[in-house]
């Protein structure tokens, strides 16, 4: 990309001194965001994303490195210049945060009222933000009466108060139900292409990933594994020997599948060659297995398949079986030169 | 019951309660804000000044561990320093504001601590400083534990005052001790007893009405 990020870690290290010891949360983090974008965040419990989220807005400080927002270094700034500069920053939490004792109006305000708008302002736009995420209804209500999904639905109000460019979202929907988790993406989609806001979003659920991110960064133990668009991410060629396939495996779908069809193979006595094909973009409409079939002379037997959307784009999973056969070789180079990703899972003799 | 002596009992009572507002209030000016501090300074907590919170935690144990009555003989020529005297109602008001203030400020405390850290957080992520996360996000979200922590006090307060009446403050503890218990006047003993007993519902039945408004 030709832009300038907005949000750039560079060899950023994160620890905490905790009386159990040192423990590296981060470890030379480098990433680069760039604006407009959702990028999601997913890794294994402990692997150190939240503390990647809060860095931005220095709720934790980092130990060593950089980080740059809008390219200004945030540790450089004066306590004044943070505040000023967490009013461009929203952010929403899974326990939502609001404050108890104040109505839904009231908390959508506050953000509004600590840098001094005139009243008939904060007023203009607390409407206007109610009526964004549908609450205009629940104005006078407090938290205590909202469902979760309404509640992070006013957490989302109020962190768009100040008209931030960036939105951060530690699991802001691990506390929701499929539904309440579905309209609160949707909102975050709406948000992010009505104001181009960039989108930072850590979670533990993959559907939210294929949902509406358009980058993944996976972290493990503090490190970057890998940083790919969610179509690439989710079509990607897994390579067992990879130290990080494992994380990997975890997240695009596990080997626990192949034992359990191979066991069916060798029961039903279905030989040759077991495969998974994945494909993404142009390639998916295409008809492929009809190629293998037609061009080579292939015996092609679908055991599982399964079409999805992630982002915009067709992401197909098939396991299919083949009989052994002299041309075997040849056209699994044809599917490879199609972009197709090819794992040869097992053989059966 | 001689007119004379419901007389004498109209001017205790106003006495007692003389003493328990003003106390409650003085308490509350030097807690409040010693109590702020503590949660502030307490390590790892927003401002992080150990040697801040440790010096406010001796102060208020010192004073908490002290029992009331030799706070009172104690702080005689303090008073007496501060206001000229150290009888009178006027002068029991200054042992009784001391002695409640750290009482005070270990309520607020507590109270504090039962805000969830995550409020502070969203508070800290929206770019607030120290003095807007007290008073919009801390005061607001721990008012009804205040209240009821201050309810507590002021009951505590009102056995206090007799006590105080006992070296010459006045009040209620004052009149029965001397008609009651030193000239035997059992039926002025109860009714004093009685009154006592009416101000304790009453400022619980207040506070539990404060405690349940919204701020
Ligand atoms: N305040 C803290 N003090 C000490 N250690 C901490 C603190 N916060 C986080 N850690 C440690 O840092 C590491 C990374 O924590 P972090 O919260 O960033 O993980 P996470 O990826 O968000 O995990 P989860 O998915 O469970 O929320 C963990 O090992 C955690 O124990
Ligand atoms: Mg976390």
């Amino acid at each position: 990309m030709t832009t300038q990020p907005i949000i750039e870690f560079k060899n950023l290290s994160k620890s905490y001194d905790s009386e159990q010891g040192r423990v590296d949360a981060l470890l030379k983090i480098d990433l680069a965001i760039y604006p407009g974008e959702i990028m999601g965040v997913v890794g294994p419990s402990g692997a150190g994303k939240s503390s990647l989220l809060r860095c931005i807005n220095l709720l934790e400080k980092p130990t060593a490195g950089h980080i740059f927002v809008n390219e200004r270094d945030q540790l450089l700034l004066s306590a004044h210049e943070l505040r000023i500069a967490r009013h461009n920053i929203g952010m929403i939490f899974q326990q939502f945060n609001l404050l108890s004792t104040k109505t839904v109006w009231q908390n959508i305000a506050l953000p509004l009222q600590i840098i001094q708008t005139p009243k008939t302002d904060i007023k203009a736009r607390v409407n206007e933000l109610l009526k964004l995420v549908g609450l205009s209804d629940r104005a006078q209500h407090y938290p205590s009466q909202l469902s979760g999904g309404q509640k992070q639905r006013v957490a989302v109000a109020r962190a768009l108060a100040t008209r931030p460019q960036i939105l951060l979202c530690d699991e802001a929907t691990s506390a929701l139900d499929p539904a309440s988790t579905q309209s609160i993406l949707e909102l975050l989609r709406e948000i992010n292409q009505l104001f181009g806001i960039t989108i930072v979003l850590i979670t533990h659920e993959i559907e939210v990933v294929k949902n509406i991110c358009h980058r993944v960064a996976l972290i493990e133990n503090g490190r970057i594994l890998q940083i790919k668009r969610v179509t690439e991410f989710f079509a990607q060629q897994i390579d067992p020997l990879h130290p990080s396939h494992e994380a990997v495996v975890s997240y695009i779908g596990g080997h626990d599948w192949d034992e359990r069809l191979l066991s069916i193979c060798q029961h039903e006595q279905i030989t040759g060659l077991l495969l998974r094909i994945r494909f993404h973009g142009a390639s998916a409409a295409k008809p492929l297995i009809a190629h293998l079939v037609k061009d080579f002379g292939l015996d092609v037997n679908i055991l599982q398949a399964n079409l999805e959307f992630i982002g915009n784009e067709l992401v197909g999973t098939m396991i299919v079986q083949v009989a052994t056969h002299p041309h075997i070789d040849a056209a699994l180079a044809f599917l490879r030169s199609k972009n197709v990703i090819v794992e040869e899972l097992a053989h059966v003799p | 019951m001689s007119p004379e002596l419901w007389f004498a009992l109209g001017i205790s009572i106003l006495q007692t309660i003389e003493m328990i507002i003003f106390s409650t209030f003085f308490a509350f000016i030097i807690g409040l804000p010693m109590g702020i501090g503590l949660f502030l300074c307490r390590p790892g907590s927003l401002s992080h000044c150990p040697w801040l919170y440790r010096l406010l935690a001796f102060i208020v144990n010192i004073v908490r561990s002290i029992p009331f009555i030799i706070l009172l003989v104690l702080l005689i020529p303090f008073t007496r320093l501060l206001i000229g005297t150290s009888i009178g109602t006027t002068a029991a008001i200054v042992p009784l504001s001391i002695g409640a203030a750290p009482f005070i400020a270990r309520l607020v405390d507590n109270a504090l601590q039962e805000i969830p850290f995550g409020l502070i957080e969203a508070g800290i992520s929206m770019g607030m400083n120290r003095w807007q996360i007290v008073t919009r996000v801390l005061l607001p979200e721990s008012y009804s534990g205040i209240v009821n922590g201050l309810t507590l006090t002021v009951v505590a307060l009102i056995g206090y005052t007799a006590m105080a009446g006992a070296v010459g403050g006045g009040g209620l503890g004052d009149l029965a001790i001397q008609y009651g218990y030193n000239m035997f006047n059992t039926t002025l003993m109860l009714i004093t007893v009685v009154v006592l007993i009416v101000m304790v519902q009453a400022t619980q039945w207040i506070g539990e009405l404060l405690a349940k408004r919204r701020v």
